[in-house]
């Protein structure tokens, strides 16, 4: 009810309704975009493209779901775009390697079983898996995002994405196993 | 279950995310074997420490950006389009429709013979055969060469 009243007050053109829109949601976005994109200066960019399509678009937004539903999708396309645009531009310019984030836990220094000590920092930690994550293939890497770090259901997530349940349990299964190989060659001193 | 497929499971046991056959099935191998055991430890350490990161807050900047770019937007044409399709709920979906019906009005248009061309050619053709009339025939029913009316229409040149 207090996203609809929200959504008429914006269509009312009552100027702090959309600065109340935006407070509410920016953080959702942001973090959707970075955990995507993996660096700030691109979430940034992809959130303000996000705000702007929901402005063009929210006289048209007819409550068949969540208002955070809807941020979730537009943000989450929007990555995409912006990733496919990255990744043409990188290939474009024959600069295949710059950017690429996707095989940093096998170059970053001091990861590796036969550092010194053998112990690993938590950001060491926090970096391994991130990078695995990004090396996913972007449905299991989404659904991933959207379950771990934004903890939405599974039904949530089927909404964003635009599939069925069992799609994304079958998505976030192979996102699992395939972590699990991927992460088992490093190990943490106990 | 080899050691391979258990430890491919392990995340998805920590996690909780297995039918619970195989729960208990990785659950008493996982208690026999050590080498699966220390797997599922040193993924357990990976997994669960970095689990739920904090929010990453955006540049407090941000919203006076966006202020910027709405007003860049509401400058270019875009938005005029963009308000009167709002204002007028004109949906998209009539448009493809309108696209088939202009190309089958362009193929009528292209496919339809030409009004001058095709009197000329019924003249030619009823002077040559003469006896359009005798069979029935509409005479301004053109009739292609090889094709069953010219022979009947032959047929009844000939019986002249």
């Amino acid at each position: 009810m207090l996203e609809q009243e929200l959504i008429e007050r914006i269509r009312a053109d009552d100027p702090r309704a959309f600065k109340e829109l935006f407070d509410s949601n920016v953080t959702l976005v942001h973090n959707v975009c970075f955990r995507m994109l993996g660096n700030r200066q691109d979430a940034e960019d992809v959130t303000q493209e996000v705000f702007l399509e929901v402005c063009k678009s929210l006289k048209r937004f007819r409550f068949e779901s969540k208002l955070s539903t809807w941020f979730y999708r537009i943000a989450v396309n929007r990555s995409l775009n912006h990733q496919r645009k990255r990744k043409l531009e990188r290939w474009l310019s024959l600069d295949f390697d710059s950017n690429d984030k996707s095989d940093e836990v096998f170059d970053a220094p001091g990861i590796s079983e036969n550092s010194p000590d053998g112990a690993m920092e938590k950001k060491d930690t926090e970096r391994i898996v991130q990078a695995a994550i990004n090396s996913l293939p972007d449905q299991q890497r989404l659904a991933l995002l959207l379950h771990r770090y934004e903890e939405l259901s599974y039904e949530e997530i089927a909404k964003v994405m635009g599939v069925t349940v069992a799609s994304v349990e079958s998505r976030l299964h192979r996102a699992k196993q395939a972590l699990a190989k991927k992460l088992l060659p490093f190990k943490k001193e106990l | 279950m080899i050691h391979e497929e258990i430890q491919q499971q392990l995340l998805l046991y920590l996690d909780g995310e297995l039918p619970d056959e195989e729960m208990r099935q990785i659950r008493e191998h996982l208690s026999a074997c050590a080498v699966c055991a220390q797997r599922r430890d040193e993924l357990a350490s990976l997994w669960q420490s970095e689990r739920r990161l904090e929010k990453v807050k955006p540049s407090p900047f941000l919203w006076t950006r966006l202020q910027a770019r709405i007003k860049e937007y509401e400058q270019t044409p875009a938005f005029a389009w963009d308000l009167k399709r709002s204002m007028q709920q004109i949906p998209l979906r009539p448009f493809p429709a309108l696209a088939v019906i202009a190309a089958i009005v362009v193929g009528i248009y292209i496919g339809t013979p030409r009004e001058p061309q095709r009197n000329a050619r019924v003249q030619a053709v009823s002077q040559s055969v003469g006896s359009v009339d005798e069979l029935g025939l509409d005479q301004f029913d053109v009739i292609p060469p090889g094709a069953l009316g010219s022979t009947l229409v032959k047929i009844s040149k000939t019986q002249r």
